[in-house]
């Protein structure tokens, strides 16, 4: 009899670790990463926004809207704005036509195309004037459609 | 009898054991929110990720029943899925089929596409392969100029000469704006940005004077970019 007890009472031990150890395993799973794991994967500030694909780090040259390469959209009225380093100069080569304009003191550009129907590439190029350039092309995609 | 004496320790110490475990701190809770809270933002994230909507111009690589693989026109391959709901159009505007793409061909595809860029196709153009874009700018000094041909050297040392037509559109930098000018405002030794078309002969289609020619290196005017 009291070595049934005893083992009851051992049982219930282990089983008790267990569930203990899951729970505490459980717990640290859900606890977010580190702030230095959190920090080795945040964005470079080189390469700023996911809708550049190909860029010169000689001066900087980030594009702010539209905010992704290859989109799709429904409205023939683009904003194209980004930011580049102070009184660069902007040359926006696109389907319709072409422009060059000059970032403003605080390197901030904007120009407000129209799109064709179907795919349009834009070309971005910023120049400071030593003749240091960035670079940046997107693809945008004007369709009535619905999709 | 016996059964009563291993059924009340095993409860009693799975009880106390789950409940020691699970007895947190107001600090655990709160790790605990923000963990789950995180877990829902990057959830949600991924959910907006996949409903965005995007289009891929690019030739056929390889296809499969399902999958067909691009090059994009900048060289960068991409993946799309075609299923029973994918319209697609063929080149002479009919209705066509998976069956009715070939590797090589130019597609315009839309759809939507995943956190892995993998699109699923909603609508799938055969187009004709696009143009090349015959426009290049190009910055750099003057080294002659008249009223009808511009000639640049790039810093990278290349001679750039071409035509400039009434329809070239002459632009300056003035208190940090862009201002309309004249061809007759570009003097040899200023700095400009000017975007030709290239035929037989290159011609201007848009010129910007960037500074003003400065005689030393020295003079640096506050008004110029």
């Amino acid at each position: 009899m009291k070595k049934e007890v005893f083992l009851a009472v051992l049982v219930g031990f282990g089983l008790g670790l267990v569930i203990t150890f899951g729970i505490w395993t459980a717990n640290k799973n859900l606890k977010p990463s580190s702030p230095s794991a959190a920090q080795t994967i945040s964005p470079s500030p080189a390469v700023p926004t996911p809708a550049q694909n190909q860029a010169t780090s000689a001066i900087p040259l980030i594009i702010t809207t539209p905010d992704q390469d290859e989109m799709l959209v429904n409205s023939n009225q683009l904003t194209l704005s980004g930011k580049t380093q102070p009184g660069s100069t902007v040359s926006v080569i696109h389907e319709t036509g072409q422009q060059i304009l000059v970032a403003d003191s605080a390197g901030i550009f904007s120009l407000d195309l129209t799109l064709e129907g179907g795919y349009n590439r834009i070309s971005v190029r910023a120049f400071d004037t030593n003749g240091n350039f960035a670079a940046k092309d997107l693809l945008i995609t004007y369709s009535s459609t619905k999709i | 009898m016996t059964a009563r004496f291993l059924v009340f320790p095993v409860a009693a110490l799975i009880l106390a054991s789950s409940v020691f475990a699970q007895t947190p701190t107001t600090e655990n809770s709160q790790d605990l929110r923000d963990s789950v809270k995180q877990k829902v933002e990057e959830e949600l994230s991924q959910i907006q990720q996949a409903v965005s909507k995007k289009a891929f111009l690019g030739s056929i690589t390889s296809k499969n029943e399902a999958a067909i693989n691009l090059n994009t026109y900048r060289g960068e391959p991409r993946q799309t899925l075609v299923t029973t709901d994918t319209a697609i159009k063929l080149k002479t505007g009919r209705d066509g089929t998976p069956k009715d793409l070939n590797v090589g061909d130019y597609l315009l595809v839309m759809g939507d596409v995943d956190s892995k860029n993998i699109m699923t196709a909603k609508r799938l153009l055969v187009i004709p392969a696009p143009g090349e874009d015959n426009r290049q700018v190009d910055f750099g000094k003057v080294t002659a100029v008249s009223s009808g041909s511009i000639t640049i050297q790039t810093a990278g040392n290349k001679t750039v000469t071409a035509k400039l037509l009434s329809s070239t559109s002459v632009s300056k930098i003035q208190a940090g704006a862009s201002v309309k000018a004249k061809i007759a405002d570009i003097q040899t030794g200023a700095s400009v940005v000017m975007i030709t078309k290239s035929a037989a002969s290159a011609s201007v289609t848009n010129l910007q004077i960037v500074a003003a020619p400065s005689p030393t290196a020295t003079a640096a005017p506050t008004s110029t970019p």
